[in-house]
């Protein structure tokens, strides 16, 4: 058992510290979508996992699907689950890939672009369930909600890009 | 030896910090353009595909679907341009909601109440036999249109 070649490779891979950090960014993303589950279109976890894949790199991805995992303990399984299981790890794919990036204009605008492709990235999974007109008709009922829910994700990272980039590298690097 | 590691990372930081600040000014101006450019698309969607209300004498068929599955279908005559007006219009058919935070929200039809916290039920709305996008608030009403509200449960038990 000890030399199985995934041990191994796990063991290289993953420390205790990146276990307690994926349970922190799970624990952050369940917290932060919790406290604004009131706020219609407000929400913290685009911000959150932005942030954590561009920070804590392509772990964050796994932080994401535990994420989605709870989700689906949490909440009856209905059809915003199979969209769960798109939208957010695109969306770490997505800023793994800018990671680069460092400036809060950039990040700001990219959130708002999610914010408002949000409805049509989710109408997706009504194509499948009751066909192309149904989730265009969905999706065009949605987009006052889209522009909201895009505007409020680029106030959120405006505000709390510089402050949280800072504390995570500084905890990231040490 | 440690003032050469530290002057090494130092400047290799840097570079990194110029290259990132080159990277993130063209990244950026498309990234706002693109943001910029979707909010005028969906305004104009929005604008252009939003069913609109039709003024005038409107015949409409409302079915109502209870929980036990039994349908009640009332016809009726209206110059109300919105469903919430035209059902509140309809006599026999009773219905009461709160303002929600995506408008009205139905709570009880005729003395049913759909509770989705306690067992998951909710009142839809079907428009022509599909289900609908819109609140019964916001949901324009057509001539000859036909409308549903049906008792339903979430699949999950």
């Amino acid at each position: 058992m000890k030399d199985h070649p995934m041990n191994k490779a796990d063991a290289k891979k993953y420390t205790t510290r990146d276990l307690a950090e994926l349970g922190m960014m799970v624990a952050a993303l369940e917290a932060g979508k919790l406290a604004l589950s009131s706020l219609p279109n407000v929400e913290i976890v685009t911000f959150l996992i932005i942030m954590f894949a561009a920070i804590y790199g392509l772990k964050s991805m796994i932080a994401v699907v535990v994420f989605i995992s709870v989700e689906c303990l949490l909440w009856p399984v209905n059809l915003w689950t199979i969209m769960y299981l798109y939208i957010w790890p695109l969306l770490a794919a997505l800023s793994y890939l800018f990671r680069k990036q460092s400036s809060v204009w950039f990040w700001s605008a990219f959130s708002a672009l999610y914010g408002f492709c949000f409805g049509g990235l989710c109408a997706i999974v009504y194509i499948f369930t009751s066909g192309i007109q149904t989730a265009v008709a969905w999706w065009i009922a949605g987009i006052p909600f889209d522009l909201i829910h895009g505007f409020s994700n680029c106030v959120i990272m405006m505000v709390l890009y510089r402050p949280i980039r800072k504390v995570f590298k500084y905890y990231n690097s040490k | 030896m440690k003032e050469t590691v530290t002057e090494e990372t130092v400047t290799e930081e840097r570079s990194k910090a110029v290259e990132n600040t080159q990277k993130g000014g063209k990244g950026t101006l498309i990234a706002v353009l693109a943001a910029a450019a979707v909010v005028v698309l969906l305004i104009i969607l929005a604008v252009m595909f939003s069913p609109k209300p039709q003024s005038g004498d409107k015949n409409i068929t409302v079915t109502l679907t209870d929980n036990n599955g039994v349908d009640t279908v009332y016809e009726h005559n209206t110059d109300a341009e919105y469903l919430l007006e035209a059902v509140r219009e309809i006599e026999g058919l009773e219905l009461q909601g709160e303002e929600g935070e995506y408008g009205f929200f139905i709570t009880t039809v005729n003395g049913i109440t759909a509770d989705y916290s306690v067992d998951q039920s909710y009142w839809a709305i079907y428009v022509n036999g599909e289900y609908g996008s819109y609140g019964i608030e916001s949901q324009p009403i057509e001539d000859e249109g036909e409308y549903a509200l049906v008792y339903e449960r979430s699949s999950y038990e």
